[in-house]
């Protein structure tokens, strides 16, 4: 074959397989609204009116990337006519790396949480190997198979993460695995269980410690220090049984196969030996040898699992939509899967199909009218409280507002001529340090979601009175070029601070601001200032 | 009309349970209307001028652990690997002894109780912080519980004060992230923390001109308000609503309480030159001015070794300066019996000195000391044995404490708070057992 005519070839192939990607979009868009609203239908609600495309690119872009749109973005999805644009967009957003580092940020709070003393030391590896899956587009299958079954020290195999961070004095615990994984990967809440049984659902002790003995050979080997990355995680017996050993409670004297003794804390069981068994299994699970993780692991990511993609969708859904189709996010119970919802019924079973694709469950929520709605009060939908006729108002995470006041205030501007990217890495904030920011802006009510901007008063002092908001900043200075009029200058710090052209009102309260102050350029430092220190650029709606 | 979730209305007819969940997560009061949407119903349903808060809380913490046997339950006939080197004296209360460290609060033991037998499970620093200021074990049930402060901000504060009602003040408290997180009682209840005393509340002064920023924040305030009303939902009322009481702190006049120059030196002196001393004057202050809930660290109490056991004497002394001096102004100003003032650390010290010279963890016996919050004063209440090692009369377990705390207080520790996923969670858990000795 000629190059040329191979290259023809390719073309129309991709060109065939983008539409491919496009009809399947579709249809599991339109499977979604149909279904939503079926639900309005139903409770005699009324959908809200379209969001504007003002309204869209900034929530898909705090969705998917973690951050406001810059300046330039914004100008050109606003300019351009091109029916295709939202789609483009997602698609733009999705490949850009913002994306997986966006979340990264998401997964990394649930799995390594904040309050754990090893955090650190734990999420500097950690986290830049789990923003690659993401980017890779790896199935979440494939993602939580190495995070179950991994091995080996945390600074080669990054994703031993996730045991390190369920370690208590260096020491893999079986029961807080099993809560983690229950909690995080299927949408379940065992911890209660863990010393009675479950309060309000139906789950028993033993379905927890069931759960916890296929983690019973799971230790750290010959390594000491405090530091987890030279941590070394296995599942093989212990070389050296002088100097290693399981930890006291995990492996049941006498027993060969996964089982673990349930330790004095565990309530009416405690001292008994209990044997590893898939949640809910007519049997126990017969393996004799470890390692024990890989056939759990396969279990928990098999398409019979009723919890697993029903678990990834919902949490994916509730990120989306401020809530999930059900919740809490993790009362799924033997009688409550996804069933209860049909959406999310449908999403678990698109997911599943699709390989575990992610970004193909994104783009189909994202490209939904529901998704698509304005987050403006109406009075019609004032009843509307769980049918996602309307878009909620959701508290940004304390990493996105650093991320968008870097976007606004520190741009890094794309080089001339060159297309507007979310791949440069972002600026820091002068003085103020990213982790350091998160920190005192972070509140953090459930764990099952994670953490939101606090918007507290020591939080409001810092952004009204502090110096973020208070100096002249790249951000500003380059709107402010070229001696522009203050209604051009007004149109350009609103498209830059909040995506969006003003308002004729908005206009008319910056303009009388503008012109009855004596210094016009702290005139204008003030409008940004407004703007950053109002709910509107702090909430994503 | 407006859209805006009416705060003034205890609840809002169109928020479902769940939104009403969302919101308590969020910070705008709580599913039981306990938090300040309650505090504001209730105050909107009063006159103008109504009655003060009874009850305010002062929590001087003692960071690390303090050993029992060097402060409040001496055992001056012990062998001295008991006792250790230090004396026992007499008090104003024939029969009850302290550390000789404790001369000035040795005077003042009229209006205060000494518990001798706190008995509690918890002896890791950082778990146990978290367990004697929420009075829960950390990560149970997978919740963030509010510490005291918080519990005390929402139940008492009063949510249209100019001033915050939960104030933190002392050395390492950027480390201590668990005292910041309001848990579910949201972000209107987490304390506003003065890091250094020196410069006052930070970044409470404009960063510009006044006549620009009253200028500013108008426009502000226009902006907000439109984007509430067009917006409505929780996070913007939310978030109107903390923006609100920024606004009000910066704008008040009783800012200048936090201002330990406009003390005379006398007084400064008094209460001693250490940031222990100056937080104990501050606290006064607040009280004063209204605030609901101070609470004053005091790090360093870790005594493992004879080096820090013996730096630990410095701060006992600073102690006696600042607790006596803010007690007896409580006193002489006629607060004290609506002031509860707390002295504690997260457990105390093992009862033998070790092979260091110092001390080690140990949660199984120790001591916490009360003053006025109209307790009845001059009693211990509990003892340990001659060892100092077993609770021997009247074991106090942490939700004992919490729970009398809290009715000393006013605050009704059986309430439930909805917490984010519908769990009712009870202010004090369950099996609490008062301490009648206290309750007068």
């Amino acid at each position: 074959m000629r190059p040329i005519a191979f290259a023809m070839l390719w073309i129309l192939l991709a060109a065939a397989a983008a539409t491919g990607q496009e009809r399947d979009v579709r249809r599991a868009s339109d499977e979604i609204d149909r279904l939503i609203d079926r639900g309005l239908a139903e409770a005699k609600l009324t959908s809200a009116p379209p969001a504007s495309d003002a309204e869209f690119l900034r929530r898909v872009t705090l969705d998917i990337t973690g951050r406001v749109p810059a300046y330039e973005e914004t100008v050109t999805f606003l300019e351009s006519s091109d029916p295709a644009k939202r789609r483009l967009a997602i698609d733009r957003l999705l490949d850009s790396p913002a994306y997986g580092q966006h979340f990264a940020t998401i997964w990394n709070e649930l799995i390594t949480p904040r309050d754990k003393g090893s955090t650190k030391a734990v999420r500097d590896p950690f986290t830049p190997w789990l923003a690659e899956q993401f980017n890779r587009n790896r199935g979440w299958d494939a993602i939580v198979t190495e995070l179950l079954t991994a091995a080996g020290k945390l600074r080669d195999n990054p994703q031993t993460g996730f045991i390190a961070a369920n370690c208590e004095n260096f020491e893999p615990q079986p029961n807080l695995l099993a809560d983690s994984t229950a909690r995080l990967f299927l949408g379940i809440q065992l911890r209660c269980a863990e010393c009675h049984d479950h309060p309000f659902a139906p789950w028993k002790q033993t379905d927890f410690w069931e759960m916890a003995a296929f983690f019973s050979h799971l230790r750290k080997g010959l390594t000491s220090g405090k530091n987890p990355a030279g941590w070394t995680f296995t599942e093989s017996p212990p070389e050296d049984e002088m100097n290693e050993r399981f930890s006291v409670w995990h492996v049941a004297p006498g027993e060969s196969g996964a089982a673990l003794v349930v330790p004095q804390t565990g309530g009416k069981l405690a001292g008994q030996v209990v044997r590893a068994r898939f949640l809910r299994a007519p049997q126990h699970f017969a393996g004799t040898q470890p390692p024990y993780r890989p056939q759990f692991a396969e279990w928990v990511v098999s398409r019979e699992n009723p919890w697993f993609a029903a678990n990834a969708a919902n949490r994916m859904w509730a990120g989306l939509f401020g809530r999930g189709l059900v919740e809490p996010l993790d009362s799924f119970s033997a009688d409550r899967a996804p069933a209860e919802s049909a959406v999310l019924e449908f999403l678990a079973r698109e997911l599943a199909e699709s390989g575990f694709d992610l970004k193909h469950l994104i783009r189909s929520i994202t490209s939904s009218r529901a998704y698509r709605r304005t987050s403006q009060a109406l009075s019609q939908n004032e009843a509307d409280t769980d049918r996602f006729g309307r878009m909620a108002v959701k508290p940004l995470r304390p990493e996105v507002l650093y991320d968008s006041l870097s976007v606004v205030l520190y741009p890094v501007l794309p080089k001339p001529g060159a297309k507007p990217s979310t791949a440069q890495p972002l600026a820091a904030l002068p003085k103020t340090p990213r982790e350091e920011f998160v920190r005192a802006f972070a509140m953090r009510p459930d764990e099952t979601v994670g953490s939101q901007v606090n918007t507290g008063v020591p939080q409001f002092l810092k952004l009204l009175n502090g110096d973020l908001l208070n100096r002249e900043t790249p951000g500003l200075s380059r709107l402010l070029k070229g001696d522009p009029t203050p209604a051009e200058a007004i149109e350009s710090i609103y498209l830059a601070a909040l995506s969006r052209r003003p308002s004729a009102e908005d206009r008319l309260w910056m303009l009388e601001y503008v012109e009855g102050a004596g210094d016009r350029r702290a005139a204008y430092q003030d409008v940004l200032w407004t703007l950053l220190n109002s709910g509107e650029f702090v909430l994503n709606h | 009309m407006s859209q805006i979730p009416n705060p003034q209305s205890p609840i809002p007819n169109s928020f479902s349970r769940r939104e009403l969940l969302r919101l308590a997560a969020a910070g705008v009061g709580s599913a039981s209307l306990s938090g300040w949407f309650g505090a504001l119903a209730a105050r909107a349903a009063e006159p103008s001028n109504a009655k003060r808060r009874t009850r305010s809380c002062i929590l001087l913490w003692m960071d690390g652990g303090p050993s029992h046997i060097e402060t409040f339950d001496p055992k001056p006939d012990a062998p001295e690997s008991i006792r250790g080197d230090l004396a026992a004296i007499a008090t104003s209360v024939p029969g009850i002894q302290v550390g000789e460290k404790f001369p000035q609060v040795a005077q003042l033991m009229q209006h205060g109780a000494i518990l001798r037998g706190m008995s509690t499970r918890e002896a890791d620093h950082g778990r146990a912080r978290i367990y004697m200021h929420t009075g829960y074990r950390p990560g149970a049930g997978g919740v963030t519980y509010p510490g005291l402060g918080s519990t005390v901000s929402a139940e008492l504060g009063d949510a249209a004060a100019e001033l915050p009602n939960f104030v933190v003040t002392g050395s390492p408290l950027n480390k201590y992230d668990f005292l910041r997180d309001p848990g579910y009682r949201g972000p209107l209840h987490q304390p506003v923390v003065l890091n250094d005393l020196g410069r006052g509340l930070e970044n409470s002064e404009p960063a510009v001109p006044p006549a620009e920023f009253d200028r500013r924040t108008a426009l502000l305030e226009r902006v907000e308000g439109a984007f509430a009303r067009q917006y409505a939902s929780p996070p913007a009322a939310a978030h109107q609503a903390g923006l609100a009481s920024a606004l009000k702190l910066i704008r008040s006049d009783k800012r200048g309480c936090f201002d330990l120059s406009q003390e005379p030196d006398s007084s400064r002196r008094k209460y001693g030159e250490s940031d222990f001393g100056r937080g104990c004057l501050l606290a006064r202050r607040l009280i004063e001015a209204g605030v609901a809930f101070v609470e004053v660290y005091l790090s360093n109490w870790d005594s493992h070794f004879r080096d820090v056991a013996a730096q630990t004497r410095t701060l006992m002394s600073q102690v006696d300066s600042g607790l006596s001096s803010l007690v007896g102004d409580l006193h002489e100003r006629g607060l004290l019996d609506s002031t509860l003032v707390i002295w504690m650390g997260e457990f105390g010290r093992t009862p033998r000195v070790n092979t260091t010279g110092g001390r080690d963890h140990y949660a199984k016996a120790w001591s916490s000391v009360l003053f006025g919050g109209g307790i009845p004063g001059g009693q211990t209440v509990g003892a340990t044995d001659a060892q100092g090692a077993e609770v021997i009369d009247r074991p106090i377990a942490a939700s004992d404490f919490m729970a009398t705390i809290c009715r000393i207080l006013g605050i009704d520790f059986t309430k439930e708070i909805v917490a984010p996923g519908g769990r009712p969670i009870r202010i004090v858990e369950k099996d609490e057992r008062l301490i009648r000795e206290l309750l007068g």
